[in-house]
């Protein structure tokens, strides 16, 4: 369960979240989209207990960011935008290194790091091969892998398929939907937005700081009137004579 | 190419003006594009120069014993040559092959002679900034030694600029001729161990002659000596002093000569001879190998580590950062080259009692000895800072109480893969290098101080290890800073270990240095316990 209450976040004068209220029960795959600089990671980062708020409250399973954020820590997952990973380790040892963050002892360590493998089909050899040599997706893997290690209660996805390829990000779809059956709580935050509404069962969408519309996707169609996601968010976020603004860039590039 | 067709040279310079401009720009902002969103002034730099520049002001007052301006001269284009070079190397890893900038620039239309000289011309601004304010007060000082002191201020702030440019070049000749004779493979090994024996040369040169000079009555070295044409800082001191109206002889006239035609070669070569390999380095190290081979691990696994380091890491955290400082100390070159040259100083001044019988019988072991307890600090402050500096958020939002851990971590993989091999490397040398062995016993109390001394980082801020990019001047500030930490800790601790083992109760004094450390280290382990971890703001 994740409880929002009037979450705010300023950077000096800049507003980033505007007093955001929301209630994520558990089981639920939400999908958070909004368009660049929204407020969508700093939401995501304040959950984490990682940034203190400006104002406003936030628990996540009861417990509140600030005044405990190590019980917030213990129960999230979470797969930053920034996909980085320390990469003078292989990948065994990054993982280790991770449970080792999370207490969890060296042998289950083994046993979990295994399992994620298979499902990500990294064999051993690679597993032993310095993370400063994998490409973006088979990086991408390892982060999303060290995120569930612990296996967390609520999850924060930030633009998980970052370099995924086809049949990872299949393979990464089912997973979610899988976790999300089995009662964790999680949030996607996502620009491809036609995975998000395939996957996902709650839409939010964040502008300007504040949330503009929150349902299921059907809902939303029905509401605005649009016929796919894509228009929804499009109509909400204010992108407006797009085909004339195209049309003068492209003049402009000729001239 | 910024517009129209490629130069014939390949050398387009607003081009290049642009992007040096870019680099020092990025290099100088503090924090620049982290996600702490803090900018500001380069207050690393800064300080080490306010701090040269006090150094400057003292050696200028050489200019009121009665010295030459040869003398004079050689003393400080020494320093400014070991200065200005060692902050030349400890920069060029992040100026002249950062990985990351292959994406960026690799598809531009920039000639590699163009990208060189804008990187070569960064590291000689930086170069330049600190031996002018290690030369700000002695270019008026000096006045009081040249035949004719009204030329002195100019003559001497174009030889310190000529030293500038010879130290950056030197430095990028060697690094772009290193991408010419190694391969990409061999390059990551090659280029930190260049870095290291780069920095002992200069450090030789800056520590010998002065030795020597002090041999000289009167503070007059003569300049017709054979051995002072292989001295880089000869060069310049002859070059200076023939243009304030010293007489020119010939060997006077030779060394000046090779000051500028050696500083006019290593900067041609450089640019225009070896740019094509470096472009062709720099692109392959962006590059991701496919095929790249299996790493060997750090440190036997952790479940076979031997006993006593796996009770000395209960913690699983501690461990677990232990072996992640471990890894980035053997493995990742920007934190080897930034680290391994801090070795050099150490290197140096066991060896210095080779060129100075009188060193040893003095203090000189001691001093080595405190300098490898301060290594501890300069190579935790090494370890804060990373490429991937990005990664350190998850110490952030994992379920950590303090940093005690992390600190802690670190702190041991120090002790283990750093600070003592060096002290069982250099212990051999300082026995044979030294005549009186009881001298060795003021070793003892350096030694107890060790652990105590390597626990003063902890109450300095957040240590996050890895979560610093690196800035200008931040490294060079540090590995300053810890050297006269280094130098003031021997002169505390180890002027009264002498005195008591001259005077009978140096026993005495060991036991209550013991006493007094084992409740200090209490104090200091609970004060780092204890240190919360702040949410970011």
């Amino acid at each position: 369960m994740i409880r929002l209450r009037e979450l705010a976040k300023n950077y000096g004068d800049q507003q980033a979240v505007r007093g955001i209220t929301l209630d994520i029960p558990d089981g639920q795959l939400v999908g958070l989209l909004g368009p660049n600089g929204a407020g969508k990671t700093t939401t995501i980062r304040m959950l984490t207990g990682m940034l203190a708020p400006t104002s406003g409250t936030a628990e996540v399973e009861g417990a509140d960011v600030v005044r405990d954020p190590l019980a917030v820590k213990r129960v999230v997952g979470y797969v930053p935008e920034s996909g980085a990973v320390f990469e003078a380790l292989t990948a065994q040892e990054y993982l280790r290194f991770v449970a080792s963050l999370y207490a969890i002892p060296e042998a289950e360590a083994d046993v979990r790091i295994g399992r994620f493998a298979r499902f990500f089909e990294l064999d051993d050899p690679t597993l032993r091969k310095s993370l400063s040599s994998y490409s973006k997706g088979m990086r991408q893997k390892v982060v999303i892998t060290s995120a569930l290690l612990h296996n967390p209660r609520v999850v924060l996805f930030d633009e998980p398929l970052n370099g995924l390829d086809a049949n990872a990000a299949l393979s990464f779809k089912t997973l979610i939907t899988t976790l999300a059956r089995e009662g964790k709580t999680i949030i996607y935050c996502s620009h491809i937005l036609d995975v998000v509404e395939r996957v996902c069962n709650r839409v939010v969408i964040i502008h300007q700081g504040q949330i503009v519309a929150d349902g299921t996707a059907e809902a939303l169609k029905a509401q605005t009137g649009e016929s796919s996601l894509e228009r929804v968010f499009n109509r909400l976020t204010g992108t407006e004579n797009l085909l004339a603004r195209a049309e003068e860039f492209a003049r402009a590039l000729s001239q | 190419m910024s517009a129209g067709g490629e130069p014939p040279s390949g050398l387009d310079f607003p081009q290049a003006l642009g992007l040096l401009r870019t680099t020092l720009r990025m290099r100088m902002r503090v924090g620049g594009g982290t996600r702490l969103g803090r900018s500001g002034k380069p207050r690393g730099l800064i300080l080490l120069g306010v701090l040269y520049a006090v150094m400057g002001g003292l050696v200028g007052m050489l200019a009121f014993v009665h010295v030459d301006v040869f003398t004079y001269a050689i003393i400080l284009f020494g320093m400014s040559f070991f200065l200005g070079g060692t902050m030349v190397i400890s920069e060029s890893s992040q100026v002249l092959f950062n990985p990351r900038e292959a994406d960026i620039l690799g598809h531009r239309p920039i000639h590699p002679r163009t990208l060189l000289l804008a990187k070569s011309l960064s590291l000689f601004l930086l170069s330049t900034f600190l031996t002018l304010a290690l030369n700000l007060a002695p270019t008026f000082m000096g006045m009081r030694a040249a035949p004719w002191p009204g030329l002195f201020p100019l003559v001497h702030l174009a030889t310190t600029l000529l030293t500038a440019l010879f130290a950056a070049a030197s430095v990028v000749f060697v690094y772009a001729l290193l991408t010419r004779l190694v391969g990409r493979e061999r390059f990551d090994a090659f280029v930190s161990w260049t870095q290291v024996g780069a920095t002992v040369v200069m450090l030789l040169g800056y520590q010998i002659v002065p030795r020597l000079i002090d041999r000289i009555h009167g503070f007059r070295l003569d300049h017709e000596r054979p051995w002072l044409v292989l001295l880089p800082p000869a060069w310049f001191a002859s070059l200076e002093a023939i243009l304030v109206g010293e007489p020119a002889t010939a060997r006077l006239g030779l060394m000046a000569a090779l000051a500028v035609v050696a500083t006019a070669a290593l900067a041609w070569g450089a640019v225009a001879k070896l740019s094509g390999t470096y472009a062709a380095t720099l692109s392959a190290l962006g590059e991701t190998p496919v095929a790249a081979p299996t790493v060997g691990p750090v440190e036997r696994s952790p479940r076979k580590m031997n006993a006593l380091l796996r009770a000395w890491l209960r913690d699983p955290v501690e461990r677990g950062v232990y072996q992640l400082a471990r890894a980035y100390m053997t493995r990742d070159r920007d934190v080897r080259m930034r680290l391994y040259p801090s070795l050099a100083t150490i290197v140096v001044f066991a060896i210095l009692p080779l060129f100075d019988q009188s060193m040893s019988g003095r203090a000189g072991p001691v001093f080595v000895l405190t300098f490898i307890s301060m290594l501890t600090n300069t190579a935790m402050a090494t370890l804060k800072m990373s490429p991937q500096y990005a990664a350190a958020d998850i110490f952030r939002y994992a379920p950590l109480a303090g940093t005690a851990p992390l600190f802690h971590g670190v702190r041991k993989a120090v002790i283990v893969g750093f600070v003592l091999p060096t002290f069982a490397l250099v212990s051999p040398i300082l026995w044979f290098t030294i005549r009186r062995h009881e001298l060795l016993l003021a070793i003892l109390p350096v030694l107890a101080a060790m652990p105590t001394l390597s626990l003063l980082n902890g109450l300095v801020g957040d240590y996050l290890p890895l979560s610093l990019p690196s800035t200008i001047g931040r490294q060079g500030f540090t590995n300053v800073m810890s050297m006269i930490a280094g130098a003031l800790g021997a002169a505390a601790i180890s002027a009264v270990a002498l005195l008591g083992v001259k005077m009978g109760w140096f026993w005495t004094f060991l036991a209550v240095e013991l006493v007094v450390l084992a409740v200090v280290h209490a104090v200091l382990l609970r004060g780092i316990r204890v240190r919360p971890f702040e949410a970011l703001q």
